[in-house]
């Protein structure tokens, strides 16, 4: 089968992701998701997007799948390239193509995406059919390899059960297997092991480590847990209330990070090695996105905001100097020479 | 030092339906578990779903009825007791979910949800009392007054935790049970709570039992540290010691498995680890037999008892015999 489309580069990055703006229309109000995000995935990359709950980082994936429930949400602005093709507003039909075969996701909860009334060989033969030519047997066979790719023990036997006769990191494993079953160039996964308990989270992350490096994948990694990103990622975005606060290699974010969000988000996690009686605290609470607060987003928590300026105008990315590839969201960022917290 | 709370051989098991035809099968949650607190102490029980620790908890706060074994409380003992009998024990004891959204009733406000335990234990004697009880209690766990009017769902997530820790420490409870209080939270938010419930228990000398599957806030918070699976304690020793020198197999694959926050500390990950075996066909010896890297030929055949291997660090393995 022919994947490449004719407008694509084989240059470049994976995905550009430029000047998004995303609203969503509820009774209280218009919800302000995602405003002025920009981001870039390099080939073979895995991009980290991290924040906690309403930050906007599965709305900002879901935006790049072509998946956003339109309405409610509607998007404002900006452009998603995927290998550089504009992919924001293409018909169905053809994002279809494109979703699956070129791009593919996983999400948090492998039993909501998986149908409870057919078998697994079912649905992967399924996925594998709609994008290839091919017939029931082969589509069994390619299945089989997927299943053997995901290290899945007895894969035949795997094909016949249903969703609910296997445990939460079986069914992620199938969840990747049919997302690489098309041999897809960018993997989406929106929380992938936030389900699962911690000895087979480390499971189901060295599997992706595995795959990424094996079929040259890019990744987008969506989390809320700092220590997968630190672990997982070559690049991360930090977000914020629907901003990128902070961009840079897992190095720069960890250990010399500039915005005062990422250094308290941080400092807030209890320190596995060493001993400690306090834990630094984000004074307030992550504001309401139909009213978010002028200026920057975060003005109102931040211990270097400043009057008449960050609670009026509203930052823009820009490079943090003396360190180069590592961008900040902030009028007043810490230096880098400020010292790591990690 | 005096045992507030002395567990021994709890053991809870759970009928359970299988197949069509709807057979009688029966589950062990928590397997002949023993262990004790001391008071003024925080004993950390961490373990993944389904490893029973929630169960252990419920049964210390009478909420589930143990199968066999005994709760000691205070020197007495409290397990089986029937719920009028408990009631005296029920204001010493006191439990927080982990959801607050579910563990707070929505149609009340916070003041008639702080009013209840009040009334039921018959703490205070007059409507001011009252009501200066549950103002300075809002205040402790960082509420303000002005907040017993609103409902549940007016609260962000942080503050209905807040909400239902001053439930539980209204009563002036001895012991709390804390079961994964934080896990809902995010992290900003969790730190918070953290740093409350240490703030807490300094001020008020309470003794905690703190359930969690996170090992990094069960080490921020606990003196002592014991590891569940499948049922079973498998591993207890002071916090210190079991970060510098994890001793079976299961607790060295838990802290191994934990994504460090550090990405100079590279960790590898191991794929094949196995899973959890079901509950309904638990191993016939060790429960970690099926997925330890250390297997030796009796681990599937006999059960390894905890035994003490010095200074109190106790150990459920062959290996240490």
């Amino acid at each position: 089968m022919t994947k490449k489309t004719s407008t694509a580069s084989t240059s470049g990055p994976i995905l550009e992701v430029n000047d998004l703006k995303v609203y969503f229309d509820t009774e209280e109000g218009e919800v302000k998701a995602l405003e002025n995000v920009s981001y870039q995935i390099q080939r073979g990359q895995v991009l980290g997007m991290v924040g906690e709950t309403g930050s906007g980082k599965s709305v900002s994936a879901y935006t790049v799948m072509g998946l956003l429930p339109k309405p409610p949400g509607k998007i404002l602005k900006g452009s998603v390239k995927f290998k550089g093709e504009e992919i924001l507003g293409l018909p169905d039909k053809r994002m279809r193509k494109i979703r699956g075969n070129d791009l593919a996701m996983i999400f948090q909860e492998p039993m909501t995406s998986l149908n409870p009334v057919f078998t697994i060989g079912d649905q992967m033969q399924d996925v594998l059919q709609a994008h290839n030519d091919w017939d029931k047997p082969k589509a069994t066979e390619q299945a089989i390899d997927a299943l053997k790719a995901v290290r899945m023990k007895d894969p035949e036997m795997v094909l016949k059960k249903f969703p609910h006769e296997l445990s939460g990191g079986m069914r992620q494993r199938v969840m990747i297997a049919m997302a690489l079953s098309c041999d897809p160039e960018l993997l989406v996964a929106d929380e992938p092991t936030t389900a699962l308990d911690v000895t087979i989270q480390a499971q189901i992350l060295g599997l992706l480590k595995e795959m990424q490096k094996n079929f040259h994948l890019s990744v987008l990694l969506i989390t809320h847990n700092l220590g997968v990103v630190a672990q997982n990622c070559d690049a991360i975005c930090v977000m914020y209330a629907g901003n990128i606060v902070e961009y840079g290699t897992s190095e720069q974010i960890f250990h010399r990070p500039v915005h005062p969000y990422t250094r308290g988000l941080i400092k807030a996690i209890p320190p596995v090695e060493g001993e400690s009686t306090h834990l630094n605290i984000i004074p307030g609470v992550v504001p309401n996105l139909i009213h978010p607060p002028e200026g920057c987003r975060f003005h109102p928590r931040c211990e270097r905001a400043k009057k008449g300026k960050c609670d009026s105008q509203v930052p823009s990315m820009a490079d943090v100097e003396n360190d180069p590839g590592h961008r900040v969201n902030c009028f007043f960022p810490y230096l880098p020479e400020d010292g790591g917290v990690a | 030092m005096m045992a507030i709370v002395e567990v021994k051989q709890l053991t809870r098991k759970f009928k359970v339906l299988r197949g069509a035809l709807g057979k009688n099968a029966s589950i062990t949650a928590v397997n002949n578990v023993s262990f004790s607190i001391e008071k003024g102490e925080t004993l950390g029980l961490v373990g993944e779903s389904g490893c029973g620790k929630s169960t252990t908890g419920k049964m210390l706060l009478n909420l589930l009825a143990p199968t066999s074994g005994e709760i000691v409380f205070e020197g007495q003992s409290i397990s089986g007791l029937s719920e009028s009998k408990f009631k005296p024990f029920r204001r010493n004891i006191q439990i927080v979910f982990q959801d607050p959204y579910s563990s707070l009733n929505p149609r009340m406000t916070i003041f008639d949800l702080l009013r209840r335990p009040l009334k039921i234990f018959k703490i205070t004697s007059s409507k001011q009392e009252e009501q200066e009880l549950i103002q300075s209690t809002l205040s402790q766990v960082g509420l303000k007054p002005e907040h017993t009017t609103r409902y549940p769902h007016e609260f962000s997530g942080g503050q209905r935790q807040r909400v239902a820790v001053a439930r539980a420490i209204l009563t002036s409870p001895r012991f709390v049970v804390l079961d994964e209080p934080t896990s809902a939270l995010d992290v900003s938010v969790q730190a918070q709570i953290m740093n409350l419930l240490l703030d807490l228990k300094t001020r008020l000398g309470l003794t905690y039992l703190f359930i969690s599957h996170d090992l990094s806030v069960i080490k921020f918070i606990s003196n002592r540290i014991a590891v569940m699976y499948l049922g079973y304690i498998v591993e207890v020793a002071k916090t210190r010691e079991m970060f510098a020198n994890k001793l079976h197999p299961y607790t060295r694959l838990l802290f191994q498995s934990i994504p460090v926050p550090n990405p100079s500390i590279k960790m590898e990950y191991k794929i094949d680890t196995g899973e959890l075996p079901s509950l309904l066909r638990p191993p016939k010896g060790c429960p970690f037999a099926t997925r330890c890297p250390r297997k030796m030929p009796r681990c599937e055949q006999q059960k390894p008892v905890l035994k003490d291997v010095g200074d109190g660090h106790l150990v459920s393995c062959f290996l240490y015999e």
